[in-house]
């Protein structure tokens, strides 16, 4: 387990003070993809950096592991947690002047290893990242996706118990940050190996993690379970990443828009936006035989994060007004969260 | 045939046929003083390199202390022109060399002629390296130690080929000016003969010569280059 305890970096750069994590306490548990995000410069990073302590937090904070707290160990000690902890990075790191078979070899080599055994290890993390074949080619000769799984194979070298990826599908195009995140939803499944994933691609948490936290300006400002956080957001900035993500905001723009939406009188144009388990698609048409309405959906975005739907859908509600009304308070009952955005 | 080209040869540049025993000679003397100078100023220009890269400002040992006394000291000794420093080091080449004339007196003039430049050189080939190459080995549990040994170094070896070449050419230029002064090598050869008595031949040849040498050294240089480029 790794906890954090009030957790602050300031940086002096001349005459300003930076505080690039501020005050920030959370507990990642043993097996679980645990994802941190935020938009660039929240301190994600470097919050990240201090688990390995490759920053160290200013003091008072306290980062622990399996119990001990490890802030205070001497350089030789944390080199030897560092390489029980994998890490892998935006843009891979990989040595260029070294084969993909000699970047996964980095981590094994002068440490009392035989040669043979090294060797077979590194053969065997390749296959497991299914570049075999890639062993002799230079970082250069590798596809972005590629590289990431040499990156990948070199991080488990010393099998470790963590895995920290620092934006680590940021740099890759959507279908290989699709693979890359199966890989590590295997990972996590078939060796018990903990991850915390750095983003700020919503996406990648909605795919792979159970937990996340929400990250601004160095601090930490929501923290949950993932369908949690992002059905029911708390915070603005969680928010505005859904927004962001999705097409159901753009149901604003519609309404305020003239000319676009053709309201009878009568009409309601609404955004329904599913909040907890449970809700699907029959609701609209249960709705609607029920209270004699018709919805004219205009458009939907429903996503599964954890097994269950999150998301929504927009459109137009046309029938009797009581009739409107009960069949909205039908639906807030049902757990929905229901937006009148313009009136017919 | 052969007796051709030698008559040749005696009508273009007739002085250096005169003594191409001293001409060979000189050619040993010079490529003495590039071998030993350069060999000591590689280790300790490298040294001094490193030492640079790494107490600098975000270096994995930074020290702005040390830095910035390092730094002007480079710097000062980079700004001296050589042929002072030829004649103010007299008394040190005494002391370390047990000579200041000759060939083996020249070496400590050129060796602390050269390290300032060819430090700083190096100091930028390693600035080359990715940051990011150094933050992944240290995650990996790296020292510092094997950072710049595996990382630093290992991953800047074209780069410093390449420096080495620049080097090892300017360090031919300051063979010759020492050579005017303790005596030796092909600059001594050239002032003395092509120079102060009139031979322009001598002096023609010595450039022919001194091209050969930095010819060598730019197509050796480049084939290591391009061998270890990945």
């Amino acid at each position: 387990m790794i906890r954090l305890s009030h957790i602050s970096k300031t940086y002096h750069r001349g005459k300003d003070v930076i505080k690039a994590v501020d005050d920030v306490s959370l507990e990642i548990k043993d097996g679980e993809i645990y994802g941190v995000i935020g938009f660039s410069g929240a301190g994600k990073s470097t919050l990240v950096r201090c688990i390995n302590l490759l920053e160290r937090p200013d003091k008072g904070g306290k980062v622990e592991i399996d119990g001990e707290d490890v802030t205070l160990w001497p350089d030789r000690k944390l080199r030897e947690l560092r390489s029980g902890i994998g890490m892998i990075f935006q843009h891979f790191s990989l040595m260029p002047s070294r084969t993909a078979l000699e970047n996964v070899l980095y981590p094994l080599r002068w440490r009392g290893i035989p040669k043979p055994r090294q060797l077979e290890r590194a053969r065997e993390l390749l296959k497991l990242v299914e570049l075999s074949d890639r062993e002799n080619n230079y970082p250069r000769e590798l596809s972005g996706g590629q590289k990431q799984r040499v990156a990948i194979a070199r991080a488990l070298a010393n099998e470790p118990k963590v895995l920290l990826c620092d934006e680590a599908t940021s740099a890759l195009d959507p279908t290989t940050t699709g693979e890359i995140l199966q890989l590590l939803k295997k990972l996590n499944s078939d060796l018990g190996i903990t991850i915390v994933v750095i983003t700020h691609q919503l996406n990648v948490v909605k795919d792979i993690c159970s937990r996340v936290a929400v990250m601004e300006h160095g601090k930490l400002v929501e923290e949950g379970d993932v369908f949690r956080v992002f059905s029911n957001p708390r915070n603005e900035v969680t928010r505005r990443f859904i927004s962001a993500a999705t097409p159901l905001s753009k149901a604003e723009q519609m309404a305020s828009l003239p000319g676009v939406l053709h309201l009878q009188p009568g009409e309601k144009f609404v955004r329904l936006t599913y909040t907890g388990p449970g809700v699907s698609e029959p609701l609209i048409s249960a709705a609607s035989n029920r209270f004699m309405i018709t919805m004219n959906i205009l458009f939907a975005d429903v996503d599964l994060v954890e097994g269950a739907p999150i998301g929504g859908t927009v459109g137009i509600i046309s029938g009797e007004s009581a009739r409107i009304e009960e069949a909205l308070d039908y639906m807030r009952q049902k757990n929905v969260k229901v937006e009148v955005l313009a009136n017919g | 045939m052969a007796d051709s080209v030698i008559a040749f040869l005696n009508a273009v540049i007739p002085h250096v046929m005169e003594k191409p025993d001293e001409l060979w000679e000189s050619t040993l003397q010079t490529l003495y003083m590039l071998a030993v100078s350069g060999a000591i100023a590689f280790v300790l220009g490298v040294f001094l390199g490193v030492v640079l890269t790494v107490t600098g400002r975000g270096g994995i040992l930074e020290s702005p202390r040390l830095y910035s006394v390092l730094s002007a000291v480079v710097n000062v000794f980079r700004s001296i022109p050589f042929v002072i420093l030829l004649a103010a080091l007299i008394p040190l080449s005494r002391l370390i060399a047990g000579t200041a004339i000759g060939t083996t007196g020249a070496l400590t003039p050129l060796v602390i002629g050269i390290v300032p430049f060819f430090s700083r050189q190096v100091e930028s080939a390693l600035s080359g390296v990715d940051p990011s190459l150094v933050e992944a080995a240290k995650a990996m549990g790296s020292s510092s130690l094997g950072i710049i040994f595996r990382v630093y170094l290992r991953e800047s070896i074209p780069s410093i080929i390449r420096v080495t070449q620049i080097t090892a050419i300017s360090l031919i230029g300051l063979t010759a000016m020492a050579g005017a002064i303790g005596g030796g090598g092909l600059g001594d050869f050239a002032i003395r003969y092509g120079h102060q008595r009139g031979q322009t031949d001598v002096t023609y040849v010595t450039v022919l010569v001194i091209l050969i040498m930095v010819g060598v050294i730019q197509s050796g240089g480049n084939y290591f280059i391009r061998k270890l480029s990945h």
